[in-house]
């Protein structure tokens, strides 16, 4: 089920009402039902990977928490990483190892080596949840949190569907007593909750799926197009991916809010950064905080020799990439700004400075954010290589391609009027931002004047409404990581 | 509590003022105004005509039939009303809205086949429900819309003003209405009578081959539907199956299982049979077909005259 159906429109309004109507002992089985229930409408035998995962880290954490010395908890951490990280090289990373492997083989020793693939789908939300419920087992044995004594609460935290496909990554400590405690009803919970929710399926279709479609035309075959088309079309990809992904992050955080549920932040603006260190605590915090504590930390973070710092930095997002699909182009996106955070540091990369400078800072991040996305929508390197050299060199042919047919290297395939609402609505997007610059990213002018808040309100609806896209109804983009 | 009430009342009050006249003018809008190289709407286009002889099923009977072979051989006025990938639930719905729109006609031919029993696994979209939106409000339309869609999505959109038109705002664009209309203002199956037929003479092999064939209980009661409609408004009904390649057809498994269910359809409704699939000269000349389910050009014109004789035989049996 996608956030930006008619089936999800039916069913959150239901779970929400019979949530607040029924006693709080019965509103876990609830919300658990209603979990399961939203991961099976795509694919019901998959959930069965999610109950064997909830069942081996209970256990794991159940004895983990009953054991003095780390030494005894090791094995039961072992049995949870090894379980998880199992099914997510099994489903995500297999065919890629093994298609390495094949064409090392076939270079090498054996021409005719045909290899071994699996045509398993790969399940929706994997990393999420795998990712997740591994950062429970480890947080439990180095004690920094207490295993949970209630199954089905447990696996409540593994599965709540509001951000079970997509994040955020929720830590243990921050959610697991929320479903604990007793919520009333609050006005201010679901109005809040409303107008983030609605702000996230703005971002969602009505900027970043109608940026996808021209997207697409360029990406999909790049080859065919130079300079200024390809120029366009990676600049709209940063929109398109940010409004995608931060916009199932605002349903995400607006419909666990009305359930009185408070998720953390995922997006802050991202693309304002005046660096790229300031990027990463901006873009995907959820997973970006998971790699911070449960890898770059633990291979020795800061604290070590200088060329080790700069290796963890370089592991860490290369794993990062690997993390977001089993392509060389992923690795690559992660090895880049890998590399971007090592010469911030070996250059000395001011971080503050006088105010005039931080435009210029703000658009070369931006651009190298844009190469790196490159890498990250291209179907293959070969696609990814092409995009980097003829956004450069192509410029003066795209011009004379643009005047013989305007429809397809301009408009990206579309009519012009796609090019002008897309820009129209990301300044849109951009107007809300320099409000929430000042006042927080969940300001949606709850503190102005009635008129202006229903003005937004009235904006969001009609735009929703007229110009969201609905049919072909695209899932979101990181629904396959 | 009292204050979320009063704000949801007051955004379903702002919704309804601006959508509900909206949506009257959209539904009007539409029903004077054609996409006419669009097959649904071109049909829907057709006011007041009237027509002898009229072809309806999928794309085995809008790509496969030429009107004017038939027109000419038959000598009365024919139309094709047949649609791609459409199921008997739309092609009832298009004959309503043709006939609703004033037009007549005396006689029908349902292309019927083993697809037609099976559409929701013969066709990737059997009920185009995006086209007749406009028209939800008819008895019989929402009848349809009930059996083919979801009942909640049926329940929004009937009641929900404007709901229906914002899954497809991009057909329903408003920067065409403003603007004028369509780019397509040539009624493109005019000189054809309704019929696209294919150009080529090639034979391509389907990307994937059908070979067992189910019956939809929800298929075979629109196709009786469509023949009693058929029946109340004093229109003959006759049945035809298209052809098919004949080695395609001998790989088939039940295929005779789902011909007896027509069969049993034909003898409950008294109605007239033709067979082009046991017909040799049609079937089994590859050069005639586009792929195992389509004729090409070459095949459509002998397609043609061979059911046009047909069709005289029937009409002049002795």
């Amino acid at each position: 089920m996608l956030f930006n159906s008619l089936e999800f429109l039916v069913f959150f309004p239901v779970v929400l009402l019979l949530y607040y109507l029924l006693p709080h002992r019965f509103r876990w089985p609830l919300l658990l039902v209603a979990s399961y229930y939203f991961y099976m409408s795509w694919n019901p035998p998959y959930i069965l990977l999610i109950v064997i995962s909830t069942l081996i880290d209970f256990v794991a954490g159940r004895q983990m928490s009953q054991l003095e010395s780390k030494e005894q908890r090791r094995p039961w951490l072992y049995l949870s990483l090894l379980s998880n990280l199992g099914i997510l090289i099994t489903f995500k990373y297999f065919n890629f190892f093994s298609g390495a492997v094949t064409d090392l083989i076939q270079s090498t020793v054996n021409p005719e080596y045909t290899g071994v693939v699996h045509g398993l789908i790969l399940p929706m939300g994997i990393s999420f949840y795998t990712f997740q419920t591994m950062s429970y087992s480890i947080d439990i044995f180095h004690g920094r949190a207490k295993a949970e004594k209630h199954l089905g609460i447990f696996a409540l935290f593994v599965s709540f569907f509001p951000q079970l496909v997509a994040g955020p990554i929720e830590r243990a400590q921050n959610l697991l007593g929320q479903f604990k405690m007793k919520v009333n009803f609050s006005y201010e919970n679901i109005v809040t909750g409303l107008r983030q929710a609605a702000w996230g399926m703005f971002k969602k279709v009505v900027i970043a799926d109608r940026l996808a479609v021209m997207v697409d035309h360029v990406y999909n075959s790049p080859t065919e197009f130079e300079g200024i088309s390809l120029l366009l079309a990676t600049f709209f990809f940063a929109f398109q991916i940010f409004c995608d992904f931060s916009g199932y992050s605002d349903i995400a955080i607006g419909t666990a809010k009305m359930l009185g549920i408070d998720l953390m932040e995922n997006f802050r603006r991202p693309y304002y950064s005046k660096s790229i260190a300031e990027f990463w605590r901006r873009w995907h915090i959820s997973l970006s905080t998971w790699f911070r504590d449960y890898v770059y930390i633990p291979l020795g973070g800061n604290r070590v020799l200088k060329w080790r710092w700069y290796y963890n930095l370089f592991i860490t997002f290369a794993i990062s990439g690997l993390w977001h699909g089993a392509n060389w182009t992923f690795l690559i996106w992660g090895a880049l700004h890998g590399l971007y955070l090592i010469l911030e540091l070996v250059v000395k990369y001011p971080r503050k400075g006088p105010r005039w400078q931080d435009p210029f800072k703000v658009i070369w991040v931006f651009g190298l954010v844009c190469l790196g996305w490159i890498f990250f929508r291209a179907n293959s390197l070969a696609d990814a290589l092409y995009i980097c050299q003829h956004s450069i060199t192509g410029l003066g042919k795209s011009i004379s391609l643009i005047q013989q047919e305007p429809v397809k290297h301009l408009f990206l395939g579309q009519g012009s009027e796609s090019l002008l609402l897309s820009f129209f609505f990301l300044g849109a997007m951009e107007f809300v931002h320099l409000f929430q610059r000042k006042k927080g990213s969940s300001y949606f002018f709850g503190e102005h004047p009635l008129l202006l808040r229903w003005a937004f309100y009235t904006f969001l609806m009609v735009s929703m409404v007229l110009f969201g896209i609905y049919h072909n109804q695209s899932e979101f983009i990181y629904f396959q990581f | 509590m009292e204050k979320l009430y009063l704000k949801i009342f007051a955004l379903m009050i702002i919704y309804l003022i601006i959508f509900y006249p909206l949506q009257l003018w959209v539904d009007k809008h539409q029903k004077g105004n054609f996409d006419l190289c669009d097959k649904q709407e071109w049909v829907l286009s057709k006011q007041g005509e009237s027509f002898q002889d009229g072809f309806i099923g999928s794309s085995r009977a809008f790509n496969m039939l030429d009107m004017n072979i038939l027109s000419k051989e038959l000598g009365r006025k024919t139309i094709n009303l047949a649609t791609s990938g459409s199921n008997f639930s739309e092609n009832l719905l298009l004959l309503h809205l043709f006939l609703q729109n004033g037009n007549q006609l005396e006689r029908v031919f349902i292309q019927a086949d083993v697809y037609g029993l099976d559409s929701k696994n013969s066709y990737s979209y059997p009920f185009h429900d995006y086209v007749y939106l406009p028209y939800l409000g008819d008895s019989l339309v929402d009848q349809l819309y009930k059996r083919e869609v979801p009942s909640y999505k049926y329940l929004m959109w009937r009641y929900i003003p404007f709901l229906k038109y914002m899954e497809f705002n991009d057909r329903y664009s408003f920067y065409k209405m403003i603007r004028g209309g369509y780019n397509c203002t040539e009624s493109e199956f005019d000189g054809a009578l309704g019929s696209e037929i294919h150009t080529d003479n090639g034979f391509e092999e389907n990307e994937e081959a059908r070979l067992k064939f189910g019956v939809n209980a929800t298929d075979v009661k629109s196709l009786v539907d469509l023949i009693d409609y058929c029946k109340q408004n004093g229109i003959e009904v006759v049945l035809y199956q298209a052809p098919e390649y004949v080695d395609y057809v001998k790989r088939q498994k039940n295929r005779s299982e789902v011909l007896e269910e027509y069969q049993a359809i034909l003898k409950g409704e008294k109605l007239k049979w033709l067979d082009f699939v046991g017909e040799d000269s049609l079937n089994t000349n590859k050069l005639y077909f586009k792929d195992n389910t389509h004729l090409n050009q070459s095949g459509v014109e002998a397609m043609s005259k061979s059911l046009a004789v047909k069709i005289k035989q029937m009409d002049n049996p002795d």
